[in-house]
């Protein structure tokens, strides 16, 4: 059934194939036979001549691009961008490569590819034979390739080539997000290919014992072949034209040309099912039995918006995977058979006492959704019966029984429940009370009285709620300490006054309700609704943020939308004095937070989002507009953070300090800035308004997602200059998986976008890296502009783009600079001067140095080369994160030394996070590693320690070997780790030496 | 098949490998031949006789040294004629005499035994993990020195996983079991499973060379053999399908039984003098 579904995915029209095949027949029969092309190129630097890229609907429509950059062989590839979960512009990347004319590739035996993606992910589905008409009569694929991040190739066998006479769909795929994460899959050398070593197939037969009544119409499920492709299983799915189906008794059962058997008359026959003219299944045994009441009309037609549906199985939407739809748990007598009621696929259990269908591989999200859905048809007696239906969430680990699994089960009877009669049952999913989460779905069980039973049109639904749901339970508690809240409504708080929650200008009604014992306030016939405390303002210059819990039975898809607005009547307290303010948020579906149905949510926002609320001394007015019908409402307060993180700076950001000679200045006070044509481009995601922060010019974004600053209209040439510097501040938070990513792009020497000569490079900066992302203070983002790796032009630099989960940035002192600082040493360390005698030195020109077996162990994390500094030797650690040096062949006995010495040049940012650690090993009396007596020390030093981490000079450390307290003992010093995490990264080091 | 129940080494075949690369580049084209058919079994009869007892002994037992994990027997569900020319031996999934696998090891001991000459069988072979057919000549004098004093020629050998790929080996004293001479024939763009194709040796007292349908892929010179020559005496002709065994692993949940390996003929020619 599992495969059936994923065949119903390639191509939902498959049913349609009978009168497409006899039509293509007669019009063949009287045309001379065409000279078909037999190109086997599909994809090897470009599309093949002629071929079409056709998205699926309802996918991502730009997922294709040729990548230059990428590819196994030749010039390019074909990369696909598949979306994350919940990604607007499609739920998953598909389509299909046409050759409008057709081709013939009876030659061939299979379509070969090379592939990678990004991360190791399934790509959901890939073959050939879909020609994007819905009429396509020989879709073949396989399915779940898990494709790993570097290339390999990747061969589809053609079922029966010498159907293929007049293909049009060369290549076909289907992909979507893995774990909710987007990636991207490239694709090269795509070809159909001889291979000759494709042999033995085999058909999947999903019934291989088949009893059905006299008169019914049952799926033999026939869904595709394996093949030995060098020695290896290989499956692939395949329509039913390319399959012959025979029966060893048609007075028994017939077979048509899609796999399916229908009952003649009482007693056993076999089915033979051929692949061109070989066998690929004829052990598939059919039982027919007398004729029993059963179905003679399909279940009606479902009428729901396919994009509103999630659908298990009908034959009206595309459906999802379903593991399986009889999971033969224990104590289960059930029995599932695919049949056909006039056409259309139905499920037959039989001897039905309870059936587990479990999807829990391909969990299903229905927290969208309002309604589960299922018809059902019995011929057993229903006045005293009852009918069951279970639904089981395995909760956020999306694992059985790990603890946040949930479930519910409904009971159906009389008169609800007839006999030969299709029963709509149409379930709002509030109605299963138990199921608190519905995110993660994983298994449907059906039980009770009835015996046999038809099932039909299994989905979920997102409808219209009549009749009101209402929140299982109360909104949560709010836990802020009250001496930091103002609340307008909340149990959990003394109240101010609040003249009315439904002003008479308003349209919308309010009722005092409770919520499993708590105070709410429930809204219904909602437009727009006034919240007025104007007769006592709320001062709530002291509050950071603005709280308020909502709950709705009504649909939250989008464009449904909620809006607060709050309004402050300004000094003179009075409405519309010319001095209000105010401003409005709107939520949806797709906003932080999320509108949802039927669970609270709780919308929780600084008040520095109410961007127009310029004062706040004097609130006077919420206004809530809202499309769901129904909204319950409680805990509305303002409050104050945890007072560490204030919402806007009060300190200017630091004056740069580089010379303006060596400046190119974007924006700054402190520069001449250079044109700048935007600094929200109309395409981007982000407002900004230009604001003063202690008297300083400083540029404030609100809801960013991304922005746009260009200055196209005079780019700059930025080849003299070495550094990109620019700050910025939020009162966004910063934890992961925040991150500030910043983008620079150069139009090329074309001076145009996208003359195809463009470069570009984004960095991004987060809690971990040098500079660290922090709320609440200035970050002063300093970075040389090498660092922009793939910006390999500067001539005409054009854009910068911002992209932040943090929706509000303050930027100050955008520019490029000169450091003329040196990125080595322009002098040799100092050289030491202790006699000789007193020292044991591992590397400096000063001295006679011991054997040290690596300066980069093989289990390190660095780089190492020996350069000359100013004619004196010295090691260079690029790429550092951690080096080994070791002298294990020949340990060290440090017993008379007092010091560690040892010289150090960074050229790498040394202000904190960066740290440079020094550890010593000594492997003690055995002189073996790890033999129970080593002992070691690690020493840290950063940008306050002494001697402190500076860039651009030379450091010595000369550490008295006493600050090594691990390092009890000292005879057989065996190593020393250098650890520089995050930073620095390039370090010169020399003048390594113990010493007295 | 004699070998040890030591796994084959991967290294040693590979240098192996490297030392019969460079034994065969200094070889030279092989000479034409006028042959003279001496002995033949084209498996001619009706469908469900055995094998020509005048031709063909069987070794009815198991392991074989190899660990092999069928039981051969001379029943004609293992062996015998399909009626179209061919002698088919079939391994079969079934539980018999504590096994769990059958299959038919047929030989001509006793029957036929000869020295020098091209021995050659046209055969299609089965497939899937876990079968090694197998078509190769054995010291008729084994039962005086044993093995491997008495030489092994191995003219076929095959592994069902890899369908497209034939082995040719020698296993004498210093070079048996895990540690042959050796060397592998890989079928350009197709299978051994899916149509007859040739497999022959041509030995004389000079060099033994191994054929894929008239392509040579291997010769092998007295001189070449890390170890003693135990090829001038005469020795007796092997058929057989192994299911598992140290060769080739045993079988998986996707091998599919029955399997069948076609023999068309068996023929043996000597030099025209």
């Amino acid at each position: 059934m599992t495969v059936k579904n994923l065949l119903r995915l390639i191509n939902a029209l498959l049913i349609a194939l009978v009168i497409g095949f006899v039509g293509c027949e007669r019009e063949l029969d009287m045309l001379e036979p065409a000279a078909f092309p037999t190109t086997g190129d599909v994809f090897i630097d470009g599309f093949s001549g002629g071929l079409d890229y056709q998205a699926f609907s309802n996918t991502k429509l730009d997922a294709i691009t040729i990548d230059p950059d990428e590819k196994f062989s030749g010039e390019s590839s074909m990369r696909i961008t598949v979306p994350s979960e919940g990604d607007p512009s499609g739920f998953f990347s598909g389509g299909a490569l046409v050759a409008p004319g057709g081709r013939n590739l009876s030659g061939y035996d299979a379509l070969t590819f090379w592939a990678r993606a990004s991360i190791g992910a399934p790509l959901g589905l890939v073959g050939f034979g879909n020609d994007n008409s819905g009429a396509s009569l020989y879709p073949a694929a396989r399915t779940d390739i898990v494709l790993t991040t570097t290339w390999q190739k990747y061969v589809i066998p053609i079922p029966d080539a010498a159907k293929l006479t007049a293909e049009k769909g060369m290549f076909q795929f289907s992909v979507g997000a893995f774990e909710g994460a987007g990636f991207n899959v490239w694709f090269d050398e795509i070809q159909f290919e001889r291979l000759g070593t494709i042999a033995q197939p085999r058909a999947i037969v999903t019934s291989p014992a088949i009893t059905g009544e006299v008169g019914e119409t049952i799926s033999a499920g026939v869904t595709g072949v394996i093949y030995d492709v060098n020695g290896s299983d290989v499956t692939v799915l395949a329509a039913p034209a390319y399959f012959t189906f025979g029966s060893s008794d048609e007075s028994v059962a017939t077979i048509d040309a899609q796999g399916n058997v229908v009952g003649v008359g009482v007693g056993t026959a076999e089915i033979t099912v051929r692949l061109g003219a070989a066998i690929v299944a004829n052990n598939i045994s059919v039982n027919v039995v007398p004729a029993a009441p059963r179905p003679t009309t399909t279940a009606p037609t479902p009428t729901a918006d396919p994009a509103d549906v999630i659908s298990m199985f009908s034959n009206a939407y595309n459906n999802v995977l379903i593991d399986t739809w009889d999971t033969g748990w224990e104590f289960s007598t059930a029995d599932v058979q695919d049949i056909l009621v006039s056409g259309d696929d139905v499920k037959k259990y039989t001897n039905l006492n309870f059936v587990g269908i479990e999807f829990a591989s391909q969990t299903i999200n229905a927290s969208e959704m309002t309604h589960f859905h299922l018809d059902i048809w019995t011929p057993d007696p229903t006045a005293a019966a009852a009918f069951k239906v279970l639904l089981v969430d395995f909760g956020a680990n999306n694992v059985f029984d790990g603890g946040d699994d949930s479930s519910h089960e409904l009971t159906f009877t009389s008169p609800q429940l007839t006999t030969e009669n299709w029963i709509s049952l149409d379930i709002p999913l509030s109605n299963f009370t138990g199921l608190v989460n519905r995110a993660n779905l994983a298994q449907l069980v059906l039980s009770g009285d009835l015996s046999t039973v038809y099932v039909d049109n299994v989905y979920f639904y997102e409808g219209e709620v009549t009749g009101g749901g209402e929140p299982a339970e109360a909104a949560p508690t709010p836990t802020v300490d009250p001496a930091d809240v103002i609340s307008l409504f909340s149990n959990a708080y003394t109240n101010v006054t609040v003249d009315t929650w439904s002003a008479e200008w308003d349209n919308a009604d309010v009722a005092d309700v409770q919520v499993f014992g708590n105070d709410t306030k429930l809204y219904t016939n909602m437009v727009f609704a006034g919240v007025e405390f104007t007769s006592q303002t709320v001062d709530a210059t002291a509050m950071t943020h603005f709280h308020m819990d909502v709950w709705t039975p009504d649909p939250t898809a989008l464009p449904a939308t909620f809006k607060v607005k709050l309004v402050d009547f300004g000094a003179d307290g009075a409405f519309d004095g010319g001095d209000d303010v105010e401003h409005e948020l709107t939520f949806d579906a797709s906003t932080n937070p999320a509108l949802a149905t039927g669970s609270w949510v709780g919308i929780d926002v600084p008040l520095s989002d109410f961007v127009g609320l310029t004062t706040r001394a004097n609130m006077a007015q919420m206004i809530l507009s809202s499309d769901p019908g129904s909204v319950y409402v409680d805990n509305v307060y303002f409050y104050t953070g945890d007072g560490n993180t204030p919402t806007e700076p009060t300190e200017a950001a630091p004056a740069p300090t580089e010379a303006a000679a060596d400046v190119i200045s974007l924006f700054s006070n402190a520069y001449t800035n250079v044109t700048v044509d935007t600094w929200s481009a109309e395409w981007d995601d982000a407002d900004v308004a230009d604001v003063q922060v202690v008297g300083d010019d400083t540029k404030l974004y609100t809801n960013l997602v991304f922005a746009g600053v260009e200055f196209t209209s005079q780019t700059i040439d930025v080849t003299g200059m070495t550094h990109f510097s620019m700050d910025i501040w939020t009162p966004s938070s910063t934890a992961p998986p925040a991150s500030f990513r910043l983008k620079l792009v150069d139009f090329g020497p074309d001076g145009a976008f996208d003359g195809g000569d463009d470069t570009e490079h984004e960095i991004t900066l987060d809690e971990t890296t040098i500079p660290a992302i922090s709320s609440g203070s200035w970050i002063s983002i300093d970075i040389p502009l090498t660092d922009f790796v793939n910006l390999t032009t500067r001539e005409h630099m054009a854009q910068m783009i911002i992209s932040s989960e943090l929706s509000t940035i303050y930027v100050d002192n955008v520019y490029f600079y000169n450091s003329n600082m040196a990125t080595e040493p322009g002098e040799a360390a100092p050289t030491p001067t202790l006699p000789a005698a007193d020292v044991i030195s591992l590397f400096s020109n000063a001295y006679t140095n011991v054997t040290v077996d690596t300066w980069s162990a093989e289990w390190d994390n660095a780089d190492v080369a020996d350069v000359q500094v100013v004619g004196d030797d010295t090691k260079l650690y690029t790429s550092m994160v951690f080096a080994g040096i070791e002298f294990t062949s020949q340990t060290i006995d440090a017993t008379a030394m007092t010091h560690f010495h040892m010289n150090v040049w960074t050229p790498d940012p040394s202000a904190l996070p960066a740290v440079f650690k020094v550890k010593l090993v000594d492997f003690g009396a055995d002189g073996a590693f790890d033999g129970g007596d080593d002992a070691e020390h690690e020493l840290t030093f950063d940008a306050n320690s002494t001697p402190a981490l500076v860039t651009g000079q030379w450091i010595t450390f000369d550490i008295p070997l006493a600050d090594f307290t691990g390092l009890v003992t000292r005879g057989h010093l065996a190593q020393i780790v250098i650890v520089a995490d995050p930073g620095p990264n390039t370090v010169y080091i020399d003048n390594v030496l113990l010493h007295q | 098949m004699i070998r040890n129940k030591i796994l084959r080494n991967k290294i040693v075949l590979m240098i192996a490998a490297i030392f019969l690369l460079a034994a065969c580049s200094s070889s030279s084209e092989p000479d034409e031949m006028e042959w003279e058919l001496v002995w033949e079994d084209n498996f001619d009869g009706p469908a469900g006789q055995s094998p020509d007892p005048a031709k063909w002994g069987f070794d009815i037992g198991t392991d074989w040294g190899n660990a092999q994990l069928e039981y051969d027997t001379d029943r004609p569900e293992n062996a015998s004629l399909d009626g179209q020319g061919n002698l088919a031996i079939v391994a079969r999934a079934e539980s018999f005499q504590g096994r769990n696998y059958t299959s038919a090891r047929m030989l001509t001991k006793d029957l036929f035994e000869t020295t020098y000459g091209r021995f050659e069988a046209r055969m299609q072979l089965p497939w899937g993990q876990g079968m090694w057919p197998a078509f190769w000549l054995l010291g008729a004098n084994i039962d005086d020195v044993g093995w491997p004093d008495c030489g092994e020629i191995d003219i076929m050998e095959y592994r069902g996983q890899e369908p497209s790929k034939i082995h040719g080996s020698l296993h004498g004293p210093g070079y048996s079991g895990g540690n042959p001479v050796t060397r592998s024939y890989d079928l350009p763009n197709a299978r051994f499973d899916t149509g007859f194709h040739v497999f022959a040796v041509e030995w004389s007292a000079e060099t033994i060379r191994w054929f894929v349908n008239d392509t040579i892929y291997q010769t092998v010179r007295p001189a070449e053999v890390p170890g003693e020559w135990v090829y001038d005496h005469p020795f007796f002709i092997i058929v057989n399908l192994a299911v598992g065994g140290n060769y080739v692993g045993p079988p998986n949940a996707s091998t599919v039984f029955p399997q069948t390996m076609l023999v068309d003929y068996v023929r043996v020619y000597k030099a025209a003098q």
